[in-house]
């Protein structure tokens, strides 16, 4: 396991700080950020390019601070790969064994299943420069893998791909772990990428940690606005809490409701939260956001369930990827009664909601059309700005 | 006239100002002169001692150029723009002025104790090879690490993160990606050496058949007006200088090919 506790490291005028994590054996941890986030500099510490001021980093329970690079037993695979161009494909490839001199037994037998896995037995007399762009990614990633590292450090080695390699390195990149069972680090921007390659995703923005969890857990519930924008999350809306405190009658099987008052949803809405959410103090004022594709377009013969806010709106902006489709819904909510502030007045808002190609291949959404739609609220979450609330397990913090 | 003409044609009189100097070498050429060049005891001597200097010079200077460049162009240190700054030290002054401050060092007690203790530099072959060392010293810095700035250090850590210690790492990685460069420097480091004459003349004097290197040699024939020996041995002086720099660069291009 890699453990990163309350790190800081300054590099010129950038700073990390308090970075904690943790990646756990043979998982794939993914470390989310805008550029400039410190993704690549937290990365740099962890294989000791760079020094950090405080904190610590242990892999497998030791202490990696103050021990040389070679010695830290983790692969690496930067962006631009850096195959060594004035050695040949199998020079690379058996580079980590040269310089180790006392090859680990197996290495040569590991090398052999490794280069057979990627495919790449065709290329060792080739050069570097001869390769294209999904073979050197394979080739480097064969021989970071080579020497059997614990721990595998990528940084946005498939940037420069386009989909469908990426996807077939991706691919390999898990067949591989699954066989061998090493530890990933990814850092990325790409959010597919993430979603794909993470079993955990840490979001960093502005050299901290943000939000550290599962994958669905991050994807799904951003603990910040902060997250929630960077995850693509626009719907979002300000509201404040009526009583978020644990009741024994509230939710199924011990789960939570919190109640927000949110004019711009119509008024009070109740959410459940989900075990290891945080929980809200009365009073505290919150986001509350739901992601695009779990925004459903309501059809006149469409029930309503109990558990659906039903809003009226008329679109605003309509577009299409080939994929999907995209709508941004100006949304006339209704009236309510406020019992606790005495208002009654909504706020109108921009809702985006997302379309599969196949759910509704021959509805034509024409701008200013009059639609309804439903958000249902199991899939509505509540999130602090900026700072997220003391949490425990599962929403902010270690898997 | 576009911007291309007018870029090709400065490349253009660059040719033709040395084009033209070295024909004017014509004027006086004399195949007799030359022929007794290449015979004369002294002048051979001359051309030993120059190329056994500038050799030992350039080697001298490479096993602190290499280092020193590729710290100036990998390691962030105290003192590393004084460094950086104090290369155009040889350039800035004059040679004459650096042969002149060569002797002043050793008038003083540390350089009289070198003097007497360790080598002795004034008016000897030792001084020849200081004279052009410390000429060469800062050019040579400056082209290595130009050639190792070349090199992207992301080759060097991910050698580190394969096994290798930072030695290995230079060794295996570092030092052949930037050999093409590293050689291309020593070469012109040294045809730079073979050319020093204001340095050398200073500290070494002009002794026929002890200090008198090529150029030396070269004044010394101009100053009994001996024009046409002259241009024998500045012929010799080029040939041998562009030989080594067109010779380094074929076999840098053919190996780069191979």
């Amino acid at each position: 396991m890699l453990e990163i506790d309350q790190l800081c490291v300054r590099a010129g005028g950038f700073r990390l700080s308090g970075i904690s994590l943790r990646a756990a054996l043979g998982r794939s941890h993914v470390i989310l950020g805008p550029s400039g986030s410190g993704k690549t500099t937290l990365l740099e510490t962890i294989i000791g390019f760079r020094h950090p001021t405080s904190g610590g980093i242990r892999l497998s329970d030791l202490p990696l601070i103050g021990l040389p690079i070679e010695r830290r037993d983790i692969g690496y695979l930067p962006q631009r790969l850096a195959l060594f161009p004035h050695l040949s494909v199998r020079e690379n490839l058996a580079y980590g064994e040269r310089m180790r001199r006392q090859a680990r037994g197996d290495t040569r037998r590991i090398l052999d299943e490794l280069v057979m896995a990627a495919d790449i037995g065709h290329l060792l007399d080739r050069r570097p420069e001869s390769l294209s762009g999904g073979e050197r990614q394979r080739v480097a990633l064969v021989r970071a893998l080579a020497a059997r590292p614990q721990l595998l450090l990528l940084d946005e080695p498939f940037s420069a791909l386009n989909d469908t390699l990426r996807r077939e390195l991706w691919r390999l990149v898990k067949a591989l772990q699954a066989e061998h069972g090493f530890t990933t680090v990814m850092i990325t921007h790409d959010l597919a990428e993430a979603f794909f390659m993470g079993d955990d995703i840490t979001v960093m923005i502005e050299g901290r940690v943000q939000q550290s969890g599962v994958k669905e857990t991050v994807w799904y519930r951003p603990a910040t606005v902060e997250v929630a924008h960077y995850l693509g999350i626009h719907n979002l809306f300000s509201g404040v809490v009526t009583n978020g405190e644990p009741s024994a009658h509230d939710g199924p099987e011990g789960s939570r409701i919190a109640c927000i008052e949110c004019p711009s949803l119509g008024g009070i809405v109740s959410i459940p939260q989900p075990a290891g959410a945080p929980t809200w103090r009365s009073g505290s004022a919150v986001t509350l956001g739901i992601r695009p594709e779990f925004v459903r377009l309501h059809r006149a013969a469409d029930a309503v369930g109990p558990d659906e806010l039903l809003l009226d709106g008329r679109i605003a902006e309509v577009w299409a990827t080939g994929a999907e489709t995209a709508l941004l819904v100006q949304c006339q909510v209704p009236s309510t009664p406020d019992p606790s502030a005495g208002k009654s007045r909504g706020t109108p808002s921009l809702i985006e909601l997302r379309i599969g190609a196949g759910a509704l291949r021959d509805r034509i959404f024409v701008t200013g059309e009059s639609i309804q739609i439903s958000l249902p609220t199991k899939d509505l979450f509540a999130c602090s700005d900026p700072a997220p609330p003391p949490a425990d397990e599962g929403q902010s913090g270690a898997p | 006239m576009n911007f291309r003409r007018l870029t090709v044609l400065s490349a253009l009189t660059v040719l033709g100002i040395y084009a033209a100097l070295i024909a004017s070498l014509a004027y006086f050429f004399d195949r007799t002169a030359v022929a007794g060049a290449l015979t004369s005891e002294r002048i051979l001597f001359s051309i030993q001692l120059s190329l056994v200097a500038s050799t030992v010079a350039t080697g001298l200077a490479m096993v602190i150029a290499i280092p020193a460049a590729y710290a100036l162009s990998r390691h962030r240190f105290f003192g590393r723009e004084v460094v950086d700054a104090i290369l155009e030290f040889p350039i800035i002054v004059s040679p004459a002025a650096l042969g002149a401050i060569l002797l002043i060092f050793f008038n003083t007690p540390v350089g009289e104790w070198v003097q007497t203790h360790l080598i002795r530099f004034v008016f000897a072959f030792a001084g020849i090879v200081l004279a052009q060392f410390v000429t060469i010293l800062g050019i040579a810095v400056r082209f290595m690490r130009a050639a190792f700035d070349e090199v992207p250090e992301e080759y060097e850590r991910v050698a580190r993160t394969l096994g290798a210690t930072p030695v290995r790492a230079f060794v295996t990685v570092t030092l052949p990606l930037a050999r093409r460069g590293l050689i291309a420097s020593g070469v012109l480091a040294w045809a730079k050496a073979m050319g020093e004459f204001g340095a050398t003349i200073t500290i070494a004097g002009t002794m026929a058949m002890r200090t008198e290197t090529l150029p030396i040699a070269i004044f010394m024939r101009l100053s009994g007006a001996d024009i046409e020996g002259t241009v024998a041995l500045i012929l010799v002086l080029l040939v041998i200088g562009l030989s080594a720099l067109y010779g380094a660069r074929y076999f840098l291009r053919d190996r780069h090919h191979a």
